[in-house]
């Protein structure tokens, strides 16, 4: 592989973030300081008939909040999460809203199930009134292409480049780097980027019945674990050059220093080891650090077997037998899909902010077959410059993301 | 920083027009049928075409990727039979689409038909999700490269360009096996007839177009076409989308260091709406307008832009010359890419 062109280095200095753990940077990073579980029962749908009922959600959004005056009955949960989130980031970067307007702006989101909430909707209203009839707002409101276009609406852009990315649950680490070379390039002057995924019936269905839906946890390298609980929220970071960010005085969070995709192309659910390797090694590559470089790793940790050994055979090929401290946010967040690798970039700004390491709550008895040092339940205090945040996703879609202290 | 060349080096499609680039090119030329009812790549069978093995739940949309991507590699020589040991890893695909209602509406009403809420098929929960086009494509062929999808309405193609393009310049694909592919589905025609409303829908086509896209000083064969601009604007108001059309038009014009007289044609997005044409009026004035796919395809929402550039790579009269392809979407995006065909 080439080794990338010159590049402009890469700031983020807005985050916005809506987890079932807490809104906004200062409390998501309260809570993963404090290992707090976002899990409760299923509110989002009916629940009858099924066994286990436990995800993560986000109890208290208000999309009225933070939204503008007219858009939020016209969006899907979804939507209301990206857009919410999107201005979340935009603010706490201190972007003056006017002048965003006439810049240079991408706008990339990454999702797994985009607005299928409404579409799912439209299917049971089908079946309870036995009609063929298609509500047309929900028809509407069920486009995917619409969790990026509502933002850069809600924003007013007008020179933006708008995109969702649906790479499933690796899709926010992969509009992070979309956003990275876009800016790296000198191609727009700010990206908002991140993940997002509102809780959808059909995707809680597809895991319970491929029999990954945890009882009632979510434990991550745990000999004890039982799988994935699913959940939503939505992680938005506002990325810009160095040399922006110094002219215009911003709080500069962390820089990305690069990334890497791989595919598995051998199976469309189960992760392969040797591709999550060579992700993580293009990463490093196009981040220009050596695996011995990285302090902290944010796995994709969904809490399954087949993830954890997968996972972690990977990880130790990589970092030959010695990997840092191996952290999954999953154990606290759920695994919130498209959102994921967004709210678990996020996770690891805090961590390089704020010198701690966020523990894998939940944590009962060690795995033999999963030799990793996974921060049991207690938080770390911890002097980290580079992190490393890992996503997997169906289809075999791989994106590793490689983080640094600000500058 | 100057970015390197990026170029057009093949292209392939399974279309309502063709089962491959030339048959497509061909029937394009013949005056449209003009006739109601969708455009569907007729006779087209997943099992028919990629054979029993792998396509048991595989839907529509991704038997037309796995094969249009298929159709394209061994056009190039780069059929995982033929290339050479270790190009796995550098050749990635890029695919836009859109929402996958068809999959998802058998799934949810198998959940609410059927005993239990979980009596549903788990072979078909990769296809409830867009990436499975792209995804399958890659396990099909063996495509070990970056591997992803974009969503972004008609302007999908241009997106997923945009997206390949940079994926080049930032060293993570040598090659990059960029398009787009929409399925034809009941489920679509009533949703999209739902959101049209007492409007006329357009009819609805299908299909899957595929570039091969390459670094100029890399590629191993004459390129078709170099992508010198992909520019991009949003109209929060829909009164405002001329103008911004326009601004992308300028800024692309600027990229390429050319002026407005130098660009031979246009190809016009599905909608061909008033706005679009004033907006390529303003900036071009009478330059040849490009319209025959959007007649004769339909609306192929997230591939329109694919095969609005397969027009212009397959118009004779498009050559040694820079040609521009336009798009807007009902959501406020609009784009153009600009062109110089060999």
């Amino acid at each position: 592989m080439p080794g990338p062109p010159a590049r402009r280095r890469v700031m983020i200095t807005g985050l916005g973030v809506i987890s079932s753990i807490g809104t906004g940077a200062p409390a998501f990073a309260d809570a993963l300081h404090h290992g707090r579980s976002g899990v409760s029962p299923i509110t989002a749908f009916d629940t009858r008939g099924l066994e286990y009922t436990n995800a993560c959600e986000v109890a208290d959004f208000d999309p009225e909040a933070s939204a503008s005056d007219t858009g939020p009955a016209a969006r899907g949960r979804a939507t209301q999460l990206a857009v919410s989130s999107a201005r979340m980031a935009v603010r706490d970067g201190g972007l003056s809203p006017a002048t965003l307007r006439g810049q240079a702006v991408l706008v990339s989101v990454g999702t797994t199930n985009g607005e299928a909430r409404e579409l799912d909707g439209i299917t049971e209203r089908q079946v309870r009134n036995g009609t063929d009839a298609v509500d047309p707002a929900a028809a509407h409101r069920g486009r995917t292409s619409r969790l990026s276009s509502e933002i850069a609406r809600d924003l007013e852009l007008s020179r933006a480049e708008v995109m969702t990315v649906p790479t499933a649950c690796a899709a926010g680490n992969y509009a992070i780097g979309y956003g990275f070379d876009a800016v790296a390039a000198g191609d727009v002057d700010v990206a908002i980027c991140g993940g997002v995924d509102a809780l959808v019936r059909s995707t809680f269905l597809s895991f319970y019945r491929l029999g990954t839906i945890a009882p009632e946890r979510c434990q991550p390298f745990d000999r004890n674990r039982q799988g994935i609980l699913t959940g939503e929220g939505s992680g938005m970071l506002v990325l810009e050059s160095y040399d922006s960010a110094l002219a215009r005085g911003a709080r500069i969070y962390a820089e990305v220093l690069g990334y890497g995709l791989s595919c598995d192309a051998s199976h469309p659910v189960a992760p392969e080891r040797d591709s999550v390797a060579a992700c993580m090694s293009r990463a490093h590559a196009n981040a220009g650090v050596a695996a011995g470089d990285i302090d902290l790793i944010s796995a994709h940790g969904t809490g399954t077997r087949a993830n954890d050994l997968t996972e972690v055979a990977a990880i130790r090929r990589v970092f030959d037998d010695a990997p840092p401290p191996t952290i999954s946010v999953k154990s606290m967040l759920g695994h919130t899909m498209g959102a994921a690798s967004a709210l678990a970039a996020i996770a690891s700004v805090m961590a390089l902010t704020e010198g701690f390491i966020p523990p894998t709550v939940g944590f009962e008895e060690p795995d033999p077959e999963v030799e990793i040092d996974c921060v049991p339940n207690e938080a770390r205090t911890a002097d980290l410059r580079i992190v490393q945040n890992n996503a997997m996703a169906f289809g075999g879609n791989n994106a590793v993301l490689i983080l640094g202290a600000r500058p | 920083m100057t970015a390197p060349t990026v170029v057009i080096s093949a292209w392939e499609t399974i279309s309502p027009l063709g089962w491959n680039a030339e048959e497509h090119a061909r029937n394009l030329r013949k005056p449209a049928a003009g006739e109601p009812g969708p455009r569907t790549v007729a006779g087209f069978d997943v099992r028919q075409v990629l054979g029993p093995r792998g396509t048991r739940a595989m839907c529509r949309g991704t038997g037309l990727a796995v094969a249009t991507t298929g159709q394209l590699l061994a056009r190039v020589g780069l059929d995982k039979e033929r290339r050479p040991a270790g190009s796995d890893d550098w050749i990635g695909v890029v695919l836009a689409t859109s929402d996958m209602v068809q999959p998802l509406s058998s799934f949810n009403t198998d959940s609410w038909t059927r005993g239990r809420p979980y009596d549903v098929d788990p072979a078909q929960a990769p296809s409830l999700l867009m990436n499975v086009h792209s995804g399958h494509s890659a396990i099909w062929h063996r495509l070990r490269g970056p591997n992803s999808t974009i969503c972004g309405s008609h302007l999908g193609s241009l997106l997923a360009l945009s997206y390949a393009r940079r994926l080049l310049h930032g060293g993570h694909a040598r090659a990059v096996l960029c398009g787009a592919v929409e399925e034809h589905s009941e489920v679509r025609a009533a949703y999209t007839a739902a959101r049209a409303g007492a409007e006329a829908a357009t009819a609805l086509g299908e299909g899957c177009v595929a570039f091969l896209l390459e670094s100029a000083a890399t590629a191993k064969r004459p390129p078709l076409a170099e992508v010198v601009a992909l520019n991009f604007g949003f109209a929060a108001d829909p009164d405002d989308t001329g103008t911004a059309l326009t601004a992308a038009l300028h800024r692309a014009l600027e990229t390429a260091g050319a002026q407005a007289a130098e660009v031979s044609a246009v190809a016009l997005g599905p909608g061909g709406a008033d706005t679009e044409v004033a907006a390529i009026r303003h900036t071009f004035g009478d330059v040849r307008l490009l319209s025959a796919s959007a007649d004769a395809v339909g609306d192929t929402e997230s591939v329109s832009g694919a095969f609005q550039i397969a027009e212009i790579l397959a118009d004779p009269r498009c050559a040694q010359s820079l040609v521009a392809a336009t798009s807007t979407d009902s959501e406020g995006r609009v784009g153009c890419a600009l062109l110089r065909v060999f």
